[in-house]
């Protein structure tokens, strides 16, 4: 091939500007630390990357969900264990009033203090959590209970996605669990009776509230187990969910990500090659016929 | 003629022809370094000899010709590779332009702004009473709403950017056309005196490459030297005539352009050029634009639709959480009648499909309306003007202007449309937002709230989730960017050795030249001393007494 002097200036720039290019990405690379800076950049692994971003922030928000739900619950279930002591007192006092030492007065006296133990019964049932009731279904907008212990929610409990197929109950519904409405007793319409009876003396109708205060207990503690149960199940959620984050996350920097030794080694192969073509440019071009004519 | 004249003959002509080919020698070195000269060769050859007693006697040496180095098949694949990497280029650049609005990749992508408008009707669900929550869902749309926006408006900008382009390109192939053919009259009328019009003709060659980064031609070069230019099968110039290449608008797509040569539009008979580049640029633009539309429209479409059926906070149903999408409806400019879209909306928005409609007129009496999408007739009928024609949950109306519509009118009828530009959120107050499913459910009611997280798993943009839909776009255009880029390399590749060959046969080497000087030197000190000789024996002629 004849080689003139324009070819070999022409093609040491075009060498010469495609080594700078190289050692550009490989400095833009290395400054951003992310090898993928647009889908362009690795096709194949876009789409991965982008599926696996959006998967990530529903994993996030799956996981503040999870926390709501943890303190929805956690409310709840403090409510209800105030609840379980309140009639545990009842009860004492039902055993109390039921022994054939009561009279009229004594229970008189017992009245008292289980009217004042319903209104904190009440009380419970309305417990207010960021403004909302939380035993009012729905309707948390309205106190689950009036001042007569009737039930004013709806029958609804309020659900999240904790994950991409699963829903999990974060509430408790106060309709459920203290006016029986599903099924069990009316325990506000119990503690209500007792009262009843203890000011009419009355005391087959204590012997009643007796077995009703057993009753309603049971049905308390059972909210509350099913409470324990929703939260392990929330707390599972959670660990599938970091695990899958971590895993996700994993999976993005692997396609993002610079692997610093591999970029850092390319860089300098790049620096020497060209110091090289530098150096052998300098000499060829150091050649002139001229000097020997 | 063995005559002491004779040698003085000879010898005066070495030296003409070495000065002549010197200056050919100077002429290559002066233009070592120009783009596109070619190296000219003098020919020197043996003068008619004469014959003098029986015996031939040379006469001496003249340059016949001054040639031009040159491989005329080089010429015609470097122009070939030129079209097809500047078509790769233009287009490579275009894409880039697109893929970097479309920002795929990006932390403040469309992509993570629907993940987090999805992400905040899952925080109203668990929230839904609380106020905060909608506040930061609105915000969402909100932003969700800027990034369509303002992928719509640099998509509009940047396509009548490469419009402008184009036009600025057709100018430039008509100036060269221009400069070849007038050329071609400076070649024709040298050579027709049998001389060769070396530096024209690299002239020439020049254009002809210029014009082929622009669009792919063909040259064929006729008997007087002069250069014809085909582009798509139609001539541009011919000898020294030209015919003008002019842009049009499309009569049934506005924005874009017809290119027409000879009266016939040549879009899909070039093949190679920046001026292909843009069409290419163009085509995946208006596709990615119609997918965003698309993608705009069914957002609209699907929350909308979920949205009215719940309750706000303030027990306010049936609202709009996106602006409702707008009919738009555009008469061919091609239509022969006088009648005018007058009004059209949307009737019912659960029946509409989102594909585009054209209302097709077989006369004045009688149309019949075509789902563009499926090609399929939706429904037909008498025409009546200012009757609504109604379809796919759409009403038109046709109204006469004050004339009927004509055989052939064609009004096309989209939601999608505009669907990008005007997409935005049309709830403002927090409390209208509808997470609830029932008015009584007020205000812990969370169903709706779900529902509506719920749509970005459903299958509503064909066949795809909003979020795998716009993941789809991103990722196709990612894949076409980096086919593109690496067509453009290896063109460029090609195209560096079609150049080195060039310039390898063409090009001038200095130590050739420099050789040559040198040799050239030596002859005409050789001559010189011929003609001294000579004289010196004219002289001993003359002195003899």
């Amino acid at each position: 091939m004849r080689v003139t002097q324009k070819l070999s200036y022409d093609t040491y720039i075009k060498n010469m500007l495609r080594q700078q290019d190289e050692i550009y990405r490989l400095h833009k690379q290395l400054s951003s630390q992310k090898k993928v800076n647009a889908p362009s950049d690795d096709p194949v692994n876009a789409h991965n990357l982008l599926t696996s971003k959006t998967l990530l922030s529903r994993f996030e928000q799956f996981d503040r969900n999870i926390g709501y739900g943890k303190s929805h619950l956690g409310m709840a279930e403090q409510a209800l264990d105030s609840a379980k002591d309140v009639i545990i007192r009842l009860q004492e006092l039902a055993v109390t009033a039921a022994s054939g030492t009561s009279t009229a007065d004594t229970r008189n006296n017992i009245k008292a203090e289980v009217d004042i133990l319903f209104d904190e019964l009440v009380s419970v049932g309305n417990t207010n959590y960021d403004g909302r009731y939380i035993f009012s279904g729905f309707e948390s907008g309205t106190p689950a209970f009036d001042q007569t212990g009737a039930y004013q929610g709806d029958a609804n409990v309020q659900s999240i996605r904790v994950s991409l197929s699963s829903s999990v109950a974060i509430g408790t519904n106060g309709g459920e669990v203290f006016s029986g409405t599903s099924g069990g007793i009316d325990i506000m319409a119990a503690v209500a009776a007792f009262s009843t009876a203890l000011g009419a003396n009355d005391s087959a109708g204590i012997q009643t509230a007796l077995g009703d205060l057993e009753t309603s207990f049971n049905q308390v503690s059972n909210a509350v187990s099913d409470i324990g149960g929703r939260v392990s199940r929330l707390n599972a959620a959670e660990k599938d969910i970091s695990v899958y984050s971590f895993e996700l996350k994993s999976t993005i920097s692997g396609i993002e990500d610079v692997d610093m030794a591999e970029l850092v080694t390319d860089l300098k192969a790049g620096e020497v090659a060209m110091e090289a073509a530098l150096a052998s440019a300098g000499r060829i071009f150091q050649l002139s016929i001229f000097d020997y004519l | 003629m063995s005559t002491l004249n004779a040698v003085f003959d000879i010898a005066k002509s070495a030296l003409m022809a070495t000065q002549k080919a010197m200056n050919v020698t100077s002429h290559n070195i002066s233009n070592a370094n120009t783009d596109g000269y070619t190296r000219q060769r003098a020919v020197l050859t043996a003068k008619e000899p004469v014959i003098y007693g029986n015996l031939y006697f040379g006469t001496g040496v003249d340059v016949s010709n001054i040639q031009r180095v040159y491989d005329s098949f080089n010429t015609i694949q470097l122009r070939t590779s030129v079209s097809l990497l500047s078509r790769h280029e233009t287009a490579g650049g275009h894409l880039s332009g697109l893929e970097a609005v479309m920002n795929g990749l990006d932390g403040s992508s469309l992509n993570t702004r629907l993940d987090a408008l999805f992400n905040s009707f899952e925080e109203v669900a668990a929230n839904p009473s609380s106020y905060g929550e909608r506040s930061a869902l609105l915000a969402n749309a909100n932003s969700l709403a800027d990034s369509v926006n303002a992928m719509d408006s640099s998509i509009r900008l940047n396509i009548a950017n490469i419009n402008s382009t184009a036009e600025a390109r057709v100018d430039e192939v008509n100036s060269l056309a221009t400069r070849i053919s007038e050329l071609n009259g400076q070649i024709a009328g040298t050579e027709v005196a049998g001389i060769t019009a070396n530096d024209l003709r690299d002239k020439r060659d020049i254009l002809l490459e210029d014009l082929a980064k622009i669009v792919d031609i063909s040259v064929t070069e006729n008997d007087n030297g002069q250069a014809d230019v085909f582009m798509g099968g139609s001539f541009l110039v011919a000898g020294t005539r030209t015919s003008e290449m002019s842009l049009r608008a499309d009569p049934n797509e506005p924005a874009s352009y017809n290119i027409i040569l000879n009266g016939a539009t040549i879009n899909d008979r070039i093949s190679g050029g920046s001026l292909k580049g843009d069409l290419v640029g163009l085509d995946y633009y208006r596709d990615v634009h119609e997918k965003v539309n698309l993608l705009s429209a069914s957002l609209v479409k699907e929350v909308n639709l979920q949205h009215a059926a719940g309750f706000g906070l303030d027990g306010s149903t049936n609202t709009d959480f996106f602006a409702p999408l707008s009919v738009y409806t555009r008469g061919s400019t091609s239509n022969s009648g006088g009648a005018l879209v007058s009004a059209a909306s949307v009737t019912d928005l659960s029946q509409v499909t989102l594909d585009d409609y054209e209302i097709r007129f077989a006369g004045p009496g009688s149309y019949t309306v075509v789902n563009t999408a499926t090609n399929m007739v939706v429904t037909g009928g008498a025409y009546t003007s200012g009757n609504p024609i109604t379809f796919d949950g759409l009403s038109v109306t046709i109204q006469n202007s004050p004339l009927a519509p004509g055989a052939g009118d064609r009004f096309t009828v989209s939601l999608k449309e505009n669907a990008a530009r005007d997409f935005s959120a049309a709830v403002t107050d927090g409390n209208k937002v509808a997470a609830s499913s029932t008015a009584a459910g007020v205000p812990g009611d969370n169903i709706n709230a779900t529902a509506l997280a719920d749509l970005r798993d459903a299958l509503t943009v064909e066949g795809a989730t909003f979020g795998s839909f716009f993941q789809r776009v991103v990722t196709d255009l990612g894949t076409e960017v980096s086919n593109v880029k690496l067509n453009a390399e290896a063109q460029g590749i090609y195209s560096d050795e079609i150049r080195a060959a060039r310039e390898s046969v063409s090009g001038v080497s200095i130590e050739e030249e420099a050789i040559n000087l040198v040799k050239l030197q030596r002859a005409f000190e050789a001559a010189a001393k011929v003609m001294q000789t000579a004289d010196q024996m004219l002289e001993t002629l003359l002195n003899i007494r």
